[in-house]
């Protein structure tokens, strides 16, 4: 895997477009739009999915702080209280009553077409090699476009073709492939929230709507809200006191 | 003469020996008539075996005509040929030829297991009366191997008789037996020629063997040479 | 004729050695027909109840369309509802027929031990259709040590609240659990994972996408360890009561049912009755039948290999058999040239002469027969008494190896012996029966 990732990096290496920032400086700073703050910071995020034409919806408060996060269900009702935490690359389910915290795959379905790994904050510098292989315009925004080969088989996707616009570096499309290369799903982000962190002000993820590539045609959204810069103690993230 | 039993006319036989044919039978005509006990008597390699089994309806001539009871053999299927050599012929060979596995009652017994019909009662009854006929009454139950050469001859002579043939057939039947012995196979063969009227046709070059035989035939390159009957017999 | 079979009896007492050697080849022969058909007999049975029973098929499962291959990954779409439920069980409790039927929630998760998780095909089963299932007579006579828990009790579903899981050994070797593991104290003592110590509880969380979509999980306590049947089972499967699964999953549907039935052969008709019943009762349904290759393409597979290898070797026995007999009766024949002659000459016809030969060699076949009979059956009564294990590919863990030769096997073998043994000394004898009687009478071979 790491070879023909190696090798697969040298040989895009040299089609990098001129003048192409490095793609992990790319990926550092998109990821701080999605979450991956080294500060600690809370947001609430609504997914919503229609699937054989009934619609679901989840709420959840997000807390994250590095490669740390915790996310609770708030709504609805049936499922309030329940938890996944991310411990690095580790994730947890919890559930209230519920003996032990189950460990779960950043790769599996969360609900509609969202993986868990979508749900809380975004580690692609952490998880993916990247190279820049090309520029787009992507709904009017020039972007950069990046490859991305998972480094590790536990992280959500194996294979994301990423753009990053070139003024803002924010990330505005996604394309999730299988490790064979087939696509899968695509992506769609908007920044619309504002966060003010570490005396400045960035701009943080509001939507992604994710879509089936496989022909379905179910959309899954998920609606980023209220995003404040907060304390979180190391104890919050620890899996031995999240369970009650 | 129509009352024949057995007639051969023109018989012609050749055998091949590898690359060489041997006239084994030259034009030979002979009649067997009911109640005769006829010497065949020739040097070996004369014809008399083949003259037997033409008789005896193992072996078909090359030309001529073999007749038993007025029905040519030729005519008949190996299946009838069979028939006709079960109901009407007996024989009697010189190394005996009986069953190792059979005791002397089953040998003699042998030839009516193919007769079919025949009473279960009757077959015993025969089988007892052969063997009484041949002095034997007393070792039915002794196997073939415990007894001495006249005995096993005396068991296949009940065998050929078993099954009231119209002409018992035998080919040197004293050839492997001590004098003595052969003369006293000899005179039971007559014995019985003349008590229960069996027609004999048997082959030998014992001279001596033929005092007490009626009718000579004698054989000799494939051509009978005289038959006449024997002076004081 | 008449004393035909005495003559033949007779002559097997002749050159004793040859018979002897003949006769045994016929008798390792058949023996080993004996044993290779017990042994497919076993397998037959035994992997019938395996497949039935034991892996929750029934002689016919009915399922969704498209549910045999598809359920397990996504049982929602192919369940059947509580109201098909109650219409299938109406049905197949008025066919007298059908001895027992199950209902199955057969569903992708996984199970963690609180440090990790590994993923299950799990199969929901109603208790009481299992402690009749697992005592059947078939599985009993079959397959009875793999009905009995390795470890632990079966699931009863008379814990109440208590959801209970089964575990295949493999699985539960992956997961470090196991039934008799000490209950923790006092809660849930925090879990050193990178020691490996998960092994504290007898405890495993269950987690799976329910049925409304969402991700579900809860606690059931491991009350037994099974062997799985397949090889890919034991390392995936794992048996919870239905209502545990179907608490887990949010639903009250099951994605199959497996009908029992009094008579296997009567799978074909009810597997077309119940087809016919279930379309005017307007359930869309497949129905398959255990032996179908689709649904069950491992039993399928295993007979048809048994079959193919009992029936080539089973055909090379008998080839060697009738070699041998050829060979014995090619020189029997050639030792009574004399005899045959004496006996055309007694007025047998060929056809009767022949016939003696034939009996004989179905004397000799016989007398081979009887004795490779009670090798064979010595030879399976010790190999199980020997209590050997087999490891058959495909199989998860070891079977007792067991020969069960069937009547019909020994029957069966039988018959095929004796025709090849009637023709091989048919074309040993056909040539010099047909021969003149004088070429016989003068031949110098005796």
């Amino acid at each position: 895997m790491t070879v023909i990732a190696i090798a697969l990096i040298a040989s895009t290496l040299g089609a990098a477009p001129a003048g192409a920032p490095d793609a992990a400086v790319l990926l550092r700073d998109s990821d701080r739009a999605r979450g991956a703050l080294p500060q600690g910071v809370t947001w609430t995020v609504e997914l919503t999915s229609e699937e054989e034409g009934t619609r679901k919806a989840k709420t959840m408060l997000v807390k994250a702080r590095g490669v740390d996060a915790l996310a609770e269900t708030i709504a609805p009702p049936r499922s309030k209280g329940e938890l996944v935490l991310f411990n690095d690359r580790a994730l947890w389910f919890v559930k209230p009553g519920l003996r032990r915290p189950v460990s779960i795959s950043a790769r599996q379905r969360f609900q509609g077409d969202a993986s868990n790994g979508d749900i809380a904050s975004t580690n692609y510098a952490r998880d993916y090699t990247g190279v820049v292989a090309g520029e787009d315009v992507v709904g009017g925004e020039p972007a950069w476009r990046l490859d991305l080969v998972a480094r590790a088989s536990d992280v959500t996707y194996d294979k994301i073709r990423y753009w990053v616009a070139k003024r803002s570096h924010l990330a505005i499309k996604a394309e999730f492939l299988t490790v064979g290369g087939d696509l899968f799903k695509t992506a769609t982000f908007e920044y619309g929230n504002r966060l003010r962190v570490g005396g400045e002000t960035v701009d943080f993820v509001s939507r992604m709507v994710i879509r089936d590539a496989m022909g379905t045609g179910s959309v899954t959204t998920l609606t980023f809200s209220s995003p404040k810069a907060e304390t979180h103690a190391p104890s919050v993230f620890n899996v031995n006191n999240v369970v009650r | 003469m129509d009352e024949a039993l057995i007639r051969l006319e023109a018989v012609t036989k050749t055998y091949r020996l590898g690359e060489t044919t041997v006239p084994a039978l030259r034009g030979v005509s002979l009649d067997l008539h009911p109640g005769e006990f006829t010497a065949l008597v020739g040097p070996s390699g004369s014809g008399k075996s083949t003259l037997l089994n033409l008789v005896g309806c193992i072996d078909e001539p090359d030309t001529g005509r073999v007749s038993v009871e007025g029905v040519d053999v030729s005519t008949l299927s190996d299946d009838a040929r069979s028939r006709l050599r079960n109901r009407r012929i007996g024989f009697i060979f010189q190394s005996f030829n009986l069953v190792p596995v059979l005791d002397v009652r089953e040998n003699v017994e042998l030839p009516l297991l193919v007769h079919e019909r025949l009473p279960v009662a009757e077959r015993r009854e025969r089988v007892a009366q052969a063997l009484a006929d041949v002095g034997l009454a007393d070792f039915a139950r002794h196997p073939p191997d415990k007894l001495s050469g006249g005995q096993r001859q005396r068991v296949a002579i009940a065998r050929a008789l078993v099954t009231r043939p119209i002409l018992v057939l035998a080919d040197e039947p004293t050839a492997n037996l001590d004098s003595e012995t052969a003369a006293r196979i000899l005179d039971l063969m007559v014995e019985l020629n003349e008590r229960r009227k069996v027609t004999f046709l048997f082959s030998t070059h014992d001279e001596k063997l033929m005092a007490r035989v009626a009718r000579h035939v004698h054989i000799r390159d494939g051509l009978i040479e005289k038959d006449g009957v024997a002076r004081g017999a | 004729m008449t004393g035909g079979w005495r003559i033949a009896v007779r002559n097997l007492s002749r050159n004793r050695r040859r018979n002897v050697a003949t006769g045994l080849a016929i008798a390792v022969g058949y023996a080993s027909l004996v044993i290779l058909g017990g042994y497919s007999n076993y397998a037959y049975e035994g992997m019938g109840a395996l497949t039935v029973y034991l892996q929750r098929f029934g002689h016919v499962s009915i399922h969704k369309p498209g549910g045999l291959a598809r359920a397990a990954a996504k049982p929602s779409a192919y369940s059947f509802t509580a109201e098909e439920q109650r219409a299938i069980a109406g049905l197949l409790a008025a066919d007298p027929r059908v001895e027992l039927a199950g209902r199955y929630l057969r569903a992708g998760g996984l199970a963690g031990n609180g440090c990790k998780s590994v993923p299950f095909v799990a199969t929901g089963v109603e208790p009481e259709v299992e402690q009749r299932l697992l005592v059947h007579p078939r599985v009993q006579a079959w397959a009875p040590e793999r009905a009995r828990p390795v470890e632990g009790a079966a699931l009863s579903g008379a814990a109440g609240e208590e959801a209970q899981a089964a575990l295949a050994v493999g699985y539960a070797k992956k997961l470090r659990k196991h039934p008799s593991a000490a209950e923790p104290t006092s809660g849930t003592a925090p879990l050193d994972c990178a020691a490996g110590r998960a092994d504290g509880d007898p405890w495993i969380q269950l987690a799976a996408i329910d049925f409304d979509g969402g991700f579900n999980a809860l606690d059931a306590r491991v009350t037994s360890l099974y062997r799985a049947v397949l090889y890919e089972e034991d390392k995936t499967s794992l048996m919870t009561d239905l209502p545990t699964l179907q608490r887990l999953l949010a639903t009250d549907r099951v994605t199959s049912f497996a009908v029992y039935l009094r008579d296997p052969e009567d799978a074909p008709a009810v597997a077309r009755d119940l087809a016919g019943s279930l379309e005017r009762a307007g359930i869309a349904a497949e129905l398959h039948r255990f032996d179908d290759p689709a649904a069950s393409p491992y039993y399928t597979g295993t007979l048809a290999m048994t079959w193919a290898i009992v029936g080539f070797v089973g055909i090379l026995v008998v080839i060697v058999a009738a070699i041998s007999m050829l060979n014995a009766m090619t020189l029997t024949i050639l030792e009574r040239t004399r005899e045959l002659a004496t006996f055309r000459s007694l007025g047998f016809t060929r056809r009767q002469v022949t016939g003696l030969f034939l009996r004989e060699a179905t004397a000799l076949t016989a007398l081979g027969i009887a004795a490779g009979l009670g090798l064979g059956l010595l030879v399976s009564a010790a190999v199980g008494a020997a209590h050997v294990e087999i490891e058959p590919s495909g199989i998860a863990g070891t079977i007792p190896l067991r020969l069960v030769p069937t009547p019909a096997v020994c029957v069966g073998a039988a018959i095929a012996y004796f025709p090849c043994s009637l023709a091989a000394t048919w074309l040993a004898v056909r040539r010099s029966v047909g021969r003149p009687v004088v070429q016989l009478l003068t031949a110098v071979t005796a």
